[in-house]
């Protein structure tokens, strides 16, 4: 490189720097953001907030008190965010509605027209059913983006594999779920935790029970649609070391690991009958899933790439190798089987839950990554797809 | 523009005419060593100020061939560059409130992510470097805080099974103890967050007790433990957090038993009460009184459907009773019947769920 080529580079470089402020503060959104948690979810009754970091500080929290230390530096100091809380136990039928309810009262109480939402696990999933009914409710599309974290769009093994063992697995996954995160607040509502399995598989459950469950049903009835979300991508992630001890425990109630970097032919079923789409490649030890979903269950729209450093913070682009989900129950082969871009994560590190004081830290650095969210958000809030 | 962010924007204007300098003056640099190639070498990128890595820990690719002394000067020049942003980053983020036992942490962590991204195999040896030049006054108070943190993650480690098999409560407290030996008083503040959110949980599940009392006096009770919990906070938490602050008091069950057994119109006056003490200006008032006036048409709605449905269900069968159900759904929820519908088929009855005023 020329000296004319690297001094040109660096005023590009100060140019782009600065329109983020400092340091890869990320652009303030149009739009609040609306976070959507997952089935391990709740808000932050239980001390550690599940879009936290490893303090319990939300990430949507700006900075926007003079010395406040309870905040996120990398988001924009007028940042509007709001973590929703519905049952964790419910299929996403009853979820999605409760969560379009929540969103509704949100945008009464601060005056927003409209939001975007990020929702992890089956918090993905929720908000493609709460921006249908927005949408329907307001005569308009109310959410601008839609970004899904680790979601299975298209069916987890685990819930499979726990409603074939019974009650008795079930009542272990209860108990797992009662001793790590959930006793404190299921004050009320105990939830459906049938319901909540029979949901997160692909196919229907039982087809002589009269109800039509499963992802594969639900897509069809809230799949991506530019009436409801102007435009919509994922983050897919897998990890296979330094698995958090829930879902280590997860993954042997399951019956083992999950084989989640297959296709199975352009209809997609599920092929190997493991209660998500598609197939494996026959390997179940390599780095295809999070410890609850395959690589092959979480594109929805775009595939985004998370990328950090040091002069601009993290970042998340699109990643054009494996082009646009536009059908969610038919993925394409490349967008069943590449693990191009999958951040790697287990199912938890994404989140403050993923570092619970009581279990194994994790590195994750959940300022950064939110703040590349809410980046991306704020640049795409205008865009269609 | 308010001060915080001129603050921002001139540190970054500071670090960025450094970077600016460094890297004109490698480029000259390289350009004069380049005119004369000697022994080719593959650079390695660490050092690199905007090491950028993929998602599985590949460095990118790096430039092209160079001399062996271009490369250690090139690379010795872009570790002060890089040093330069990363301590500027740490002092524009947390230098206000790094006496905050838990900014440090944070700080510290920030700080050990950059480094493992520049030294993944030697990041420890560049700590208390990397802390002196960023704070220099306290180095040493940091990284001492430092290693008590990697002592209670070890600690963690060790002992994370045995904490998952607790019943919560009785974690939550042998936690604090726990991290009282490790930070002592300091551990109170470090994890602040959690032990406020406990305490919200608590008042929440006294609040359920109150059942006797009237809705106002669970209101000022509540008020009261916020204002216990979060002291001279309690006015800022409430403004930033309206939302939650209101859905927290209106999931306790006696609330919503308060609410259901009023009549519509104290329940609007109560709610309208309720949300005024939260901080809500007449314009948010008024858009919450045309949500509550559209969610008890939907109710009104829904409680009619079910009765109407039961009917059409026991009298017709088939197509017929299909038919007779859509036109029912159409005429009763316009845009969403066809939503009501699909859930139906799922087996979710939405007007069979809970009505939780001032939520649905």
């Amino acid at each position: 490189m020329r000296k004319g080529t690297a001094f040109w580079i660096l005023v590009f470089l100060m140019v782009l720097c600065t329109a983020s402020v400092a340091f890869g503060r990320a652009a303030k959104t149009t739009y609040p953001v609306v976070f959507a948690h997952g089935m391990l979810g709740f808000d932050e009754l239980v001390g550690i907030d599940y879009f936290g970091n490893d303090y319990g500080v939300f990430v949507g929290d700006p900075c926007d008190e003079p010395l406040e230390i309870s905040c996120n530096p990398r988001i924009d100091r007028g940042q509007q965010a709001f973590a929703t809380a519905v049952n964790p136990l419910q299929s996403s039928e009853n979820r999605g509605l409760a969560l379009a309810d929540q969103v509704e009262s949100y945008m009464a109480t601060v005056g927003a027209s409209a939001v975007n939402m990020v929702g992890h696990s089956q918090g993905g999933i929720d908000a493609r059913k709460a921006a249908k009914i927005l949408a329907e409710r307001k005569g308009r599309q109310v959410v601008k983006v839609l970004i899904s974290i680790s979601s299975p769009h298209r069916g987890s093994p685990l819930a499979k594999s726990i409603l074939d063992q019974g009650d008795e697995a079930i009542n272990k996954l209860l108990n797992i779920l009662a001793n790590a995160v959930l006793t404190p607040i299921m004050f009320g509502d105990k939830g459906d935790i049938v319901a909540s399995m029979k949901s997160l598989m692909y196919d229907d459950y039982d087809a002589d029970d009269g109800e039509v469950t499963g992802m594969k049903a639900f897509n069809l009835k809230y799949g991506m649609d530019n009436r409801y979300v102007g435009h919509y991508a994922s983050v897919i992630t897998a990890d296979q070391e330094n698995m958090n001890p829930i879902l280590q425990a997860l993954t042997a109630l399951g019956g083992g690991g999950i084989d989640g970097d297959g296709w199975c032919g352009p209809e997609n079923e599920d092929c190997d009958h493991d209660g998500a789409a598609g197939a494996g490649n026959g390997n179940f030890d390599d780095v295809d899933d999070d410890g609850l979903v395959g690589i092959n269950s979480q594109q929805m729209g775009y595939r985004l790439s998370f990328k950090t450093s040091t002069f601009l913070g993290g970042s998340l682009t699109v990643d054009s190798s494996t082009g646009y989900v536009a059908d969610i129950n038919r993925p394409d082969k490349t967008q069943s089987t590449s693990h191009s871009s999958v951040v790697k994560a287990d199912h938890l590190d994404v989140l403050g839950l993923g570092v619970i004081p009581y279990l194994k830290p994790d590195p994750f650095d959940e300022f950064t990554f939110y703040g590349a969210v809410f980046d991306y958000v704020a640049h795409n809030e205008g865009c269609r797809r | 523009m308010n001060r915080f962010r001129i603050k921002g924007l001139i540190i970054a204007a500071v670090v960025l005419l450094l970077a600016v300098g460094a890297g004109l003056f490698a480029a000259w640099h390289k350009g004069a060593d380049r005119k004369a190639p000697d022994v080719q070498t593959k650079s390695d990128d660490r050092g690199n100020a905007d090491a950028e890595q993929s998602p599985e820990g590949a460095p990118d690719k790096t430039p092209g061939p160079i001399s062996i002394s271009d490369a250690s000067k090139d690379q010795n020049l872009r570790q002060a560059v890089t040093k330069q942003i990363i301590t500027s980053k740490l002092v524009g983020e947390y230098g206000a409130t790094i006496r905050h036992p838990r900014i440090q942490l944070q700080a510290i962590q920030m700080l050990i992510n950059e480094l493992k991204q520049i030294y993944p195999d030697t990041w420890r040896d560049h700590l208390q470097e990397f802390l002196l030049a960023a704070f220099p006054d306290l180095a040493d108070e940091l990284y001492a805080r430092f290693l008590k943190l990697e002592e209670y993650q070890q600690w963690v480690a060790t002992e994370y099974k045995t904490l998952l098999n607790m019943p919560a409560r009785e974690r939550n407290q042998y936690l604090m103890e726990k991290r009282k030996q490790f930070f002592g008083e300091e551990a109170a503040l470090i994890w602040a967050k959690e032990l406020q959110a406990q305490q919200v949980a608590d008042a929440l599940e006294e609040l359920n007790q109150l059942k006797q009392a009237p809705f106002e006096d669970k209101l000022k009770y509540y008020q009261s433990r916020l204002e216990d919990i979060y002291a001279d906070q309690t006015e800022a938490y409430t403004k930033k957090n309206p939302q939650k602050v209101m859905d927290q008091f209106l999931s306790s069950e006696s609330v919503q038993e308060d609410l259901a057994n009023m009549s519509e119109e104290q329940r609007r006056q109560s709610l309208n009460n309720f949300r005024r003490s939260v901080g809500l200006d007449d314009t948010a008032l008024q858009r919450w009184s045309e949500l509550d006036a559209a969610r008890d048409e939907r109710w009104r709605a829904g409680q009619a459907y079910m009765r109407q449905r039961e009917q059409i269900v026991t009298e017709f069968q088939g197509d017929q009773q299909a038919e007779k159900l859509d036109a029912l759904r159409k005429e009763l929820f316009g845009a969403e019947a066809a939503t009501i519908k699909d859930e139906e088929q799922a087996g979710f009855f939405r007007f069979n769920t809970k009505r939780i005023y001032g939520q649905n």
